[in-house]
């Protein structure tokens, strides 16, 4: 059985990335009681109610508005000052440039 | 491109000077400011020159962060660079279906904003609901990453190389692709074997991507601090109290606002020295290279 070296290493790689990632999808399907009582490596009684929380709770999505917020303010602002001024040291010459 | 003089332009390049002065400059003064005066209290404040650099560059406290970091910083560079530029050279080449799988599941842990990294690695090693902290228990490792310094120190090493690790490998991919085919056929007529390609070939072409990697690793690692606050706050003790670590402590916990301004100005000066280094190194050796 011919076994591709790169494949492998690749394989062993991307699932040591995913370990911690699988581990937190498994943990978001399941209870809190779950989680802090039993071990089990998929839920036990899988459950899509903490993403239920997530998305209709106010105290949870107001961060996701307030980074949107942010961020859309945060590009405007960068980008309408530094056009003009990338605009200006790229066509012109003046006195300190 | 032919640019014409015109001092009207200063009207265009106005704004950003405004806003990067009001931003940036005044809190960087302020800085200044705070680091070479004392206080009596209730904000009155009296000149004492150079007291607080002396006092700083003296202490024992700021060496000890200071070893921390440059321990942590060379462990860090050490294993993420290899093993970053090992895994790049094993990545699919042709750019097809499992090249963009790859590219994406590589970059995937470069995108979790970083306390959210610190809270998954600090659930996942603890014994009764992590997988990893679990796993060690019940072959017998005694690992408690609270109370052990040593396990503090490991499950933080392995957090920061399962996060930055594949900045390094899209880097050295990126560095890879860009030698032409041309080089590899010649080594093929010569019979040289694969560590000769790496030594002679690869290696060389990738040295201003490398640096690259090397630098932002450097800088990343040196002014570190959202990861280790949420794994460990510092470590059992002071285990994992690394310079950014002990900065905030000083300023915020014990509000010793002079102290802990001339702790700030030397350590961005640290940072901007060594990466005026590594910046005149890699446009030395672009020109070298003739580029």
């Amino acid at each position: 059985m011919k076994i591709n070296k790169s494949a492998f290493i690749m394989t062993l790689y991307i699932i040591f990335l995913m370990l911690p990632i699988y581990w937190l999808i498994n943990m978001s399907l399941k209870t809190n009681q779950e989680i802090l009582t039993t071990f089990s490596l998929w839920p036990n009684d899988l459950t899509f109610d903490n993403y239920m929380v997530i998305f209709t709770d106010p105290s949870w999505y107001n961060g996701y508005l307030n980074s949107i917020t942010y961020v859309v303010m945060n590009m405007v602002i960068s980008l309408s000052v530094a056009l003009p001024a990338a605009y200006a040291f790229s066509r012109y010459t003046f006195m300190g440039d | 491109m032919n640019k014409t003089h015109n001092q009207k332009a200063w009207f265009m390049v106005l704004p950003v000077v405004l806003l990067v002065a009001f931003s940036a400059v005044i809190p960087l003064m302020t800085v200044v400011n705070y680091s070479v005066q004392d206080t009596f209290g209730n904000n009155e404040f009296f000149w004492v020159g150079l007291e607080w650099f002396e006092e700083i560059l003296a202490s024992n406290r700021m060496h000890d962060a200071l070893g921390r970091q440059v321990i942590f910083t060379t462990t860090i560079l050490l294993i993420e660079i290899p093993l970053g530029i090992f895994v790049a050279l094993h990545m699919p080449k042709k750019s097809g279906f499992w090249s963009s799988i790859c590219l994406v599941l590589v970059a995937l842990p470069l995108l979790i904003p970083w306390n959210v990294v610190g809270t998954i690695w600090q659930i996942f090693g603890r014994i009764d609901i992590g997988l990893l902290g679990y796993t060690l228990d019940q072959m017998g490792i005694d690992y408690n990453y609270t109370q052990d310094s040593f396990a503090a120190w490991v499950t933080i090493i392995i957090m920061d190389v399962w996060h930055w690790t594949s900045l390094v490998v899209l880097l050295s991919y990126a560095g890879l692709k860009s030698i032409p085919d041309a080089y590899y056929q010649a080594a093929k007529i010569d019979q040289a074997s694969r560590l000769s390609v790496f030594r002679y070939i690869e290696l060389p072409k990738m040295k201003g991507v490398l640096l690259i990697a090397i630098l932002l690793r450097f800088m990343d690692s040196f002014m570190i601090y959202t990861e280790p606050f949420v794994v460990t706050g510092g470590g059992p003790g002071s285990a994992t109290t690394f310079l950014s670590i002990d900065l905030v402590k000083m300023a915020i916990g014990q509000f010793d606002l002079g102290p802990a301004a001339a702790f700030s100005l030397i350590y961005f000066l640290v940072i901007l020295l060594i990466s005026w280094v590594f910046y005149t190194v890699m446009v030395h050796s672009d020109k070298e290279a003739g580029l």
